[in-house]
C-alpha cells in the first residue's frame, strides 16, 4: 500500500502538467478530479457526492450520482457494502495476486452488470446526469460508469390511443430501452435489426431503426438513414418532430408516416418489410412508408376471424366516408339536387328546414365547429368530465338548438352520424385530417353543390396520387394496382391465402416462411 | 433512380388510360347518333363492327410505335418524314388533342348546366376543372395513369350498376328483329360507331412510357375491348327501354333512359344527375390526358421543359371551350373533330408505317 | 424537392383564390323554398285556352310526439289558365311564393275534353323537354274535368300520390298497366295507338274507372274502354299480375289471377296478315257460390275450368270486336309483333296499321289451368 502511494506521489508532478495540457481526462488525483468535477456538475443541488474509503484497498474513492436518477438501493448495496467492508482474506489474495486496482474493482467489487470506464471526464459526467453512478479512485485515472440508473419509467400499460378488444394489451413507454426489448420480445430473432443514432444538435437523443434485415429494401433503408441525418434541430421532444421533419410533402393534411403506440403494429409492419423508428423519451414509434390503407386498418383485423375482420374494415372504410362527405352530401342535396332524393324524404326534410334561418351551409358550419369545439374540450378535460361534457354538449345543446329552430332536426342527425363515424377511425391523425377536408368540401358543396363535392374528390385524388411516401405511391395497393396486395385492402383474405409480404414494398424475400 | 425509370407505366395501366380515353361524353349521344345512321335496332352490331375497325387500326398504330421505342409521334415523324413534314403532323395533333380537351371540357360544362347546376355560367364550371387538371398532369404520366386506375373501377361499376337498374323498364322487343332488315342499315352507321372509339390513339404517345413494350398490342386490344362492352351494354339497354324511334328525338338519350325509372328505398331515387356526377370523373381523365398529350408534344417539338406548356395551354384551352355560342355549334364542334380525326388517323399512321418501312428507318 | 414544394404552394394559392371568387352560389335554391309539384291536371278552358293544376305538397312537420294531430290539408291546388303549360307556370309564380319544382312530380291528369281536342305530344312537350320532371312520371286521362282528380276530402293524404300508389299497384285485371311518360314517347314516336288509364270522380274521391284510347296517327282520344274490355285487354297483353274472372254460369265461381302468359304469333301468306293468340292463365278457386261441388275430384275442376275459359274467351273476343269494330285501332301490340317477326311485310303496312288491323283475322286460344282451391273442397247439401 506504501508502494502504491508513494507512486502516486511520484506522479504528481506529471499528472499536474497533465491537467494543463489535456484538461478533458481524468488525472488519477481524486481530490483534483473531485473539483473539477464539482465545478462542473457539482453545483447543482441533485449531484450527491459520496466520499469513502475501499474498505479492502485502502484507497480513498468518491461516489457520484444524481438523486432520484441513480437507484440508491443498488448504490447501498451493490456498489457501498461491498467496497467498504474489509475482506482480510480477500485483502491478502489481493496482495498475493498482482493485479491492477482496475481490474479488482471491476472482477472482484461491483456487484452490477454494466461497468463501463471512461478517462473523459465529459463524458464522465454526461453518464452520471443520464443517472448512472460515478466511481473514482484514488491513483487511478479512470471513471467508473457504473449503471445504476433506475428505470424512470411507468408500467407497459394498454395504449390509450389505440385501444383493441382483441389483441396484447402492451403499449410502448418513454424508455428507448424498454421498447426495444418489448420489440426483441415479440421477435426472437437475429434478422431483427435494431439501429440507434443520435439526433439532435444541443439535447442528443437516441433515436432506433427497427428493421429486418433478411426483409427490408436497401434502398428503403439508405433513404430512411439519409434522411434521418439531415435533421437539424436542438431538440426533438416527441416523434412528431422526426416524423415532421423526414416527410415527403410537408403540406399535404395527409399523414404520411404513421405512427402508433402498440409494438404489434411496429412488428407487423417490419415483417412487411417497413421500417419502425422509435425514439427516446416518447411511447409513439413510428413507421414508414405508410400507404392510405394502412390509415384506415387495425391490428383488430388481423386478430379477428377473417370474415369480421373484413366486414369490419369495410365499415370502416363506409364510416370513414360518411365521415368525410356526409355534411356536404347533406348540402349538396338539400339545396341544390332536391330531384335525386325519394319524395318523401325531400318533404321531410323541406318541413324540418321551416322556419330554420340559416341556409344549410351555416347551419352546418355552426353544428360540426360546436362538435368540432366540444370534442377538443372533451379532450383537455380530466376524463370524467370530458365524458360528461360530451354527454352534455351533444344532447343537450343539439336538442336545445333544435327546439330554438337554429338547426333542422335532420341537420342534427347528420352532424352526429358524422362524429361518431368519424371516431371509428383507428388513428388519431388520419381522423384529424378527414376532420379539417370535411369543411373544405362542405364549401366546394355549398358552392357547386354535388358537381363541387366531385371537383373535391377529383381534386383529393389527384394529390393522394402524387403524394409518396418514402418512394412508395401513397395511394398503393390501390393504384398501382397490385392484385396480390388487393387481398389486404378492401377485403382482410384468409391467412393462409396472405403468404406473400406486399409486392409494393419491394422485399428481400417474398414468402412469409 | 433514373428519370426514365420513374417515368414508366404498367401494362394494366396502359388498358386503363386507353379505355378511360375512350370511354368521354360520347357515350351518353351514341345511342341516339348510332339509331340515326342505322335506323334499326341492329346498332350494337355496328358497335361492334366499329370497334373491330377502331382495332385494325389501332394495330397499325401499335406497329409504328413498336419501331420507334422510348419515343412519341412527335419526335419519330420528324425521324420519318423531316423536319418540316414532321413538324407539320405534330401540331395537327396537338391541336387535335387541344381542341378535343376544349370540347369535352365544354360538352361536360353543358350536360352539367343542364342536370346538375342550371344557372350557374360556363366559365364557373370550366375555370376549376382546368386547375384540378393542370394540378394532375404537372407531376407527369405516372400520377395520370394512377389517377385513371382510381376512376376508372369507380365509374365503370357505377355505371354499369345504374344501367342494370334499368332492367325495369327494358322491353326486349325494342331490341327485335335482329337483322330485320338486312346486312345494309347495319353498315351505314359503321363510320359513327368506328368513330365513338377514337382515344385509342393516345397509344401513339404513350407507347414510350411503357415498361413492357411488348405487351402494347394486347393492352390496346383489352382496353377497345372494354369500352366496346360498355358500348354496347349502354346501346342495349337504352334501345330497349327508349325504343329505337324514342332515342333519336332525345339529346342525352342515355341520361333520358336513366330518368325514367326510379328506385325506391335507397337515399337516392333518381340516378340520371347521379349518374353525370360520377360520369364527370370520367371526363376529367379524358380532359386531362387531351391536355397532358398537348403539352407534352409541344415540349417535344420545342425541346423545351413540359410545365411551361402546360400552364402556357390553360388559358387556350379555356378559350377554345368557351367559343361554341350553343350546345348546337358544340355538337358541331364535337363533329369537326370527329371527321378530322376519321381522315388523320387513319391515313397518317398508315403512311408513317409505310415511308418508314421503305426508308428502313427504326431507331 | 424544394421546388416541387413551391409549386405545390402555389398551386394551393390558386385554388383557394378561385374558391374565394366563387363565392357566390348560383344553382343555390334552399329546399324550404321550392314548392314540390306532386300532380299537375290538364283542362280545356273556353277560347281554346288550356288550364293547369298545380298540386303542391304543403310540408308539415310532423309534430314531435303529437302523433296523428296534424290533421293539416296536405297539399294545395293552385290553378292557372293560359294558351301553354309555360306561360301558365310563369302565372302561378305571380300567385304563390317559391318556384315550381317538378321533380317529384308523380302523374299528369288530362281532361277527357283536352284530350280529344288536341294532339297530345304537342301538350306535353314541355314534361319531356324540362329537365326536372320525371320520365316516369304517369300519365291519366280524366273523365270530365280533370282537377276534380286531383281533390280529395280526406286529411293527411296527398291526392297525386294517392292515384300513383294505386297505378304501380296495380292490383286488378281490372285497371291497366301504369303508362309512364317515357313509355308514352314510344308509342307516340312510333305512331302506334295506345290507351291510358281514365280516372272518374266519385262523391269527391277518385276512382280508376276505365281506359281512354288514344289514336296513334293523331294523338288524340277517340273513345273508352269500360273495366270488363279492360280485362279483356289485360288478357290479350298479359300486362297483369291479379285479378279474378267470373265463370259462366248461374251460380257464379270466381277464378283468381295467379299469372298471365299471353303469346301473339302473326302469320304472314303474302299479302294475307292474321295473328294468333295464345293465353294461358294459372289461378285459383277463390269463392264458389253452387249448392254443392267436389272440387277433390278432377273433373269437377276441368269442369271450371271450362267454364272460366268461356268467360275469358268472350271477353278477349268482345275487346278484339271494340278494337276492330268501334275503335278501328290496335292496342294490344298486334303490329309490335308483326314489326319483330315480320320486319318487311310491317313495313308495307305500318303506314295504315290501325285501318289494315281492323280486317285482320283473329284467332284465340285459352287454358285455364286451376293449381288449387284453398281451404273447402266440398260442399254437399
Amino acid at each position: 500500500m506504501k508502494r502504491r502511494k508513494s507512486k502516486t506521489e511520484d506522479q504528481q508532478q506529471a499528472i499536474e502538467k497533465e491537467v494543463q495540457s489535456n484538461p478533458l481526462n481524468f488525472t488519477g488525483n481524486l481530490s483534483i478530479d473531485l473539483d473539477r468535477i464539482r465545478s462542473e456538475i457539482g453545483q447543482n443541488g441533485d449531484v450527491h457526492i459520496r466520499e469513502f474509503k475501499i474498505g479492502s484497498l485502502n484507497a480513498r474513492a468518491a461516489l457520484i450520482f444524481i438523486d432520484g436518477l441513480a437507484d440508491t438501493e443498488i448504490i447501498n448495496n451493490n456498489i457501498l457494502r461491498s467496497l467498504m467492508s474489509v475482506d482480510d482474506q480477500d485483502c491478502e489474495k489481493n496482495r498475493n495476486i498482482e493485479t491492477s486496482t482496475r481490474e479488482r474493482l471491476s472482477t472482484h467489487m461491483l456487484l452490477i452488470g454494466k461497468v463501463n470506464e471512461t478517462s473523459n471526464i465529459q463524458s464522465f459526467d454526461t453518464a452520471i446526469l443520464a443517472g448512472s453512478a460515478g466511481l473514482l479512485v484514488e491513483g487511478t485515472a479512470i471513471g467508473f460508469v457504473l449503471d445504476v440508473a433506475k428505470a424512470k419509467t411507468r408500467n407497459i400499460e394498454e395504449p390509450l390511443s389505440e385501444s383493441l378488444v382483441r389483441g396484447p394489451r402492451v403499449g410502448f413507454v418513454e424508455q428507448l430501452s424498454d421498447n426495444t426489448a418489448l420489440l426483441r420480445n415479440l421477435s426472437k430473432t437475429q434478422d431483427l435489426a435494431i439501429n440507434t443514432f443520435k439526433v439532435g444538435t444541443k439535447i442528443k437523443k437516441d433515436l432506433a431503426i427497427v428493421y429486418m434485415r433478411d426483409i427490408v429494401d436497401p434502398q428503403l433503408l439508405e433513404e430512411v438513414i439519409q434522411r434521418i441525418q439531415t435533421i437539424n434541430i436542438d431538440n426533438l421532444p416527441e416523434s412528431g418532430y422526426v416524423e415532421q421533419l423526414i416527410e415527403d410533402n410537408q403540406f399535404s393534411p395527409f399523414p404520411q408516416i404513421q405512427n402508433t403506440e402498440r409494438p404489434d403494429r411496429v412488428m407487423g409492419a417490419i415483417l412487411e418489410g417497413r421500417v419502425g423508428i422509435l425514439l427516446d423519451g416518447t411511447p409513439f414509434a413510428l413507421i414508414l412508408p405508410v400507404t392510405f390503407n394502412m390509415l384506415l386498418q387495425s391490428p383488430e383485423d388481423y386478430y379477428e376471424r377473417w370474415i369480421s375482420g373484413t366486414l369490419i374494415r369495410m365499415l370502416r372504410y363506409l364510416a370513414a366516408f360518411i365521415a368525410l362527405f356526409g355534411p356536404s352530401l347533406y348540402i349538396a342535396f338539400s339545396s341544390f339536387h332536391q330531384g335525386l332524393i325519394p319524395t318523401k324524404l325531400a318533404i321531410s326534410i323541406a318541413a324540418s328546414r321551416e322556419g330554420v334561418p340559416f341556409p344549410p351551409l351555416i347551419e352546418a358550419l355552426i353544428m360540426e365547429i360546436s362538435i368540432e369545439i366540444l370534442r377538443e374540450a372533451g379532450l383537455r378535460l380530466p376524463k370524467p368530465v370530458g365524458q360528461s361534457l360530451g354527454i352534455v354538449g351533444g344532447l343537450i345543446v343539439g336538442e336545445a338548438a333544435v327546439q330554438a329552430g337554429i338547426v333542422s332536426p335532420i341537420m342534427v342527425i347528420v352532424v352526429a352520424v358524422t362524429a361518431i363515424s368519424s371516431f371509428t377511425l383507428p388513428h388519431y391523425s388520419i381522423g384529424i385530417t378527414i376532420r379539417f377536408l370535411r369543411f373544405v368540401v362542405m364549401l366546394f358543396s355549398a358552392v357547386y353543390g354535388l358537381y363541387g363535392v366531385v371537383l373535391f374528390v377529383l381534386l383529393l385524388c389527384t394529390h393522394l396520387v402524387k403524394l409518396k411516401s418514402f418512394n412508395v405511391p401513397y395511394l398503393s395497393p390501390a393504384v398501382p394496382y397490385q392484385l396480390s396486395d388487393l387481398k389486404d385492402f378492401l377485403i382482410r383474405a384468409p391467412l393462409s391465402m396472405m403468404k406473400r409480404r406486399p409486392k409494393l414494398m419491394h422485399t428481400q424475400e417474398s414468402k412469409r416462411k | 433512380m433514373t428519370k426514365q425509370k420513374f417515368d414508366q407505366i404498367t401494362t394494366p395501366q396502359t388498358v386503363v388510360i386507353i379505355s378511360n380515353f375512350i370511354l368521354g361524353i360520347g357515350i351518353l349521344t351514341l345511342p341516339r347518333t348510332v339509331t340515326e345512321k342505322v335506323k334499326t335496332p341492329d346498332g350494337w352490331i355496328t358497335i361492334i363492327l366499329g370497334g373491330i375497325t377502331a382495332l385494325l387500326v389501332a394495330i397499325i398504330m401499335v406497329k409504328l410505335a413498336e419501331r420507334f421505342p422510348g419515343k412519341s409521334i412527335f419526335q419519330y415523324s420528324n425521324e420519318i418524314t423531316g423536319k418540316v413534314i414532321g413538324s407539320v403532323v405534330s401540331l395537327c395533333i396537338i391541336i387535335y388533342y387541344l381542341t378535343l380537351s376544349s370540347f369535352e371540357l365544354r360538352a361536360m360544362s353543358e350536360t352539367t348546366r343542364l342536370f346538375l347546376l342550371q344557372g350557374t355560367p360556363n366559365w364557373a364550371i370550366i375555370l376549376p376543372f382546368i386547375w384540378i387538371g393542370l394540378y394532375l398532369i404537372t407531376g407527369g404520366i405516372n400520377p395520370i395513369a394512377r389517377m385513371f386506375e382510381i376512376v376508372f373501377p369507380i365509374t365503370i361499376l357505377f355505371f354499369l350498376l345504374v344501367m342494370f337498374l334499368g332492367i325495369k323498364v327494358f322491353d326486349i322487343n325494342n331490341l327485335r328483329p335482329v337483322m330485320g332488315m338486312g346486312v345494309m342499315p347495319v353498315m351505314k352507321g359503321l363510320t359513327t360507331t368506328s368513330l365513338s372509339f377514337v382515344g385509342f390513339e393516345i397509344i401513339l404517345i404513350i407507347y414510350m412510357y411503357m415498361k413492357e413494350p411488348t405487351r402494347a398490342l394486347k393492352a390496346t386490344v383489352i382496353g377497345l375491348s372494354i369500352s366496346l362492352v360498355f358500348y354496347c351494354v349502354t346501346f342495349i339497354m337504352v334501345i330497349g327501354a327508349l325504343s329505337i324511334d324514342g332515342a333519336v328525338t332525345q339529346t342525352w338519350p342515355v341520361l333520358t333512359f336513366i330518368r325514367s325509372f326510379e328506385i325506391s328505398g335507397l337515399f337516392v331515387e333518381r340516378f340520371d344527375s347521379l349518374l353525370l356526377v360520377i360520369w364527370i370523373m370520367q371526363l376529367f381523365t379524358t380532359f386531362a390526358v387531351c391536355y397532358y398529350a398537348a403539352a407534352l408534344g409541344l415540349s417535344h417539338i420545342f425541346n423545351k421543359n413540359i410545365n411551361l406548356f402546360i400552364y402556357g395551354l390553360a388559358p387556350l384551352i379555356y378559350i377554345v371551350s368557351m367559343m361554341p355560342r350553343n350546345i348546337n355549334e358544340m355538337f358541331q364542334l364535337g363533329s369537326v373533330i370527329g371527321n378530322f380525326t376519321l381522315y388523320f388517323f387513319s391515313c397518317v399512321p398508315v403512311l408513317l408505317l409505310l415511308i418508314s418501312l421503305m426508308r428502313g428507318k427504326q431507331s | 424537392m424544394n421546388k416541387q414544394r413551391m409549386k405545390n404552394v402555389w398551386v394551393g394559392v390558386i385554388l383557394s383564390l378561385n374558391l374565394i371568387l366563387l363565392t357566390s352560389c348560383w344553382s343555390y335554391r334552399p329546399i324550404e323554398d321550392v314548392n314540390f309539384v306532386a300532380g299537375a291536371a290538364l283542362d280545356a278552358e273556353k277560347g281554346g285556352k288550356i288550364s293547369s293544376t298545380l298540386q303542391y305538397v304543403v310540408p308539415h312537420e310532423k309534430g314531435g310526439g303529437q302523433a296523428g294531430m296534424s290533421g293539416h290539408k296536405q297539399y294545395e291546388n293552385i290553378k292557372e289558365v293560359g294558351d301553354a303549360l309555360e306561360p301558365i307556370g310563369w302565372e302561378t309564380t305571380l300567385k304563390k311564393e317559391g318556384s315550381i319544382f317538378g321533380a317529384h312530380e308523380k302523374i299528369v291528369v288530362i281532361g277527357e275534353e283536352l284530350a280529344r281536342k288536341i294532339d297530345m305530344e304537342q301538350l306535353v312537350d314541355l314534361y319531356y323537354r324540362d329537365i326536372d320532371i320525371r320520365g316516369s312520371t304517369l300519365v291519366f286521362i280524366a273523365d270530365g274535368k280533370a282537377d276534380k282528380t286531383l281533390e280529395s276530402e280526406a286529411p293527411d293524404i296527398v291526392p297525386s300520390y294517392r292515384i300513383n300508389e294505386i297505378a304501380i299497384q296495380q292490383l286488378s285485371t281490372r285497371m291497366l298497366r301504369q303508362t309512364s311518360l317515357v313509355v308514352m314517347l314510344s308509342k307516340m314516336e312510333s305512331d302506334s295507338s295506345f290507351v291510358l288509364q281514365r280516372l272518374t270522380t266519385e262523391k269527391g274521391e277518385v276512382k280508376f274507372d276505365g281506359a281512354a284510347v288514344i289514336k296513334g296517327k293523331t294523338n288524340k282520344l277517340i273513345g273508352f274502354l269500360n273495366k270488363k274490355e279492360i280485362e279483356g285487354l289485360n288478357l290479350i297483353t298479359g300486362d297483369s299480375k291479379t285479378g279474378s274472372i267470373r265463370s259462366q254460369g248461374k251460380k257464379p265461381v270466381y277464378f283468381q289471377i295467379q299469372q298471365i302468359k299471353s303469346k301473339i304469333t302473326p302469320y304472314v301468306k303474302g299479302e294475307n296478315i292474321s295473328f294468333h293468340l295464345n293465353v294461358s292463365i294459372d289461378g285459383r278457386i277463390a269463392e264458389d257460390w253452387k249448392q254443392s261441388f267436389n272440387l277433390f275430384k278432377d273433373s269437377t275442376l276441368k269442369q271450371v275450368e271450362k267454364e272460366v275459359e268461356k268467360e275469358a274467351d268472350s271477353l278477349v273476343e268482345h275487346t278484339i270486336n271494340r278494337m276492330q269494330d268501334d275503335l278501328g285501332v290496335d292496342i294490344a301490340g298486334f303490329g309490335n309483333e308483326l314489326r319483330i317477326h315480320h320486319p318487311r311485310a310491317w313495313q308495307r303496312v305500318k303506314k295504315d296499321w290501325d285501318e289494315r288491323f281492323k280486317t285482320t283475322p283473329v284467332t284465340t286460344n285459352i287454358n285455364i289451368h286451376i293449381t288449387d282451391y284453398g281451404m273447402i273442397g266440398e260442399r254437399n247439401k
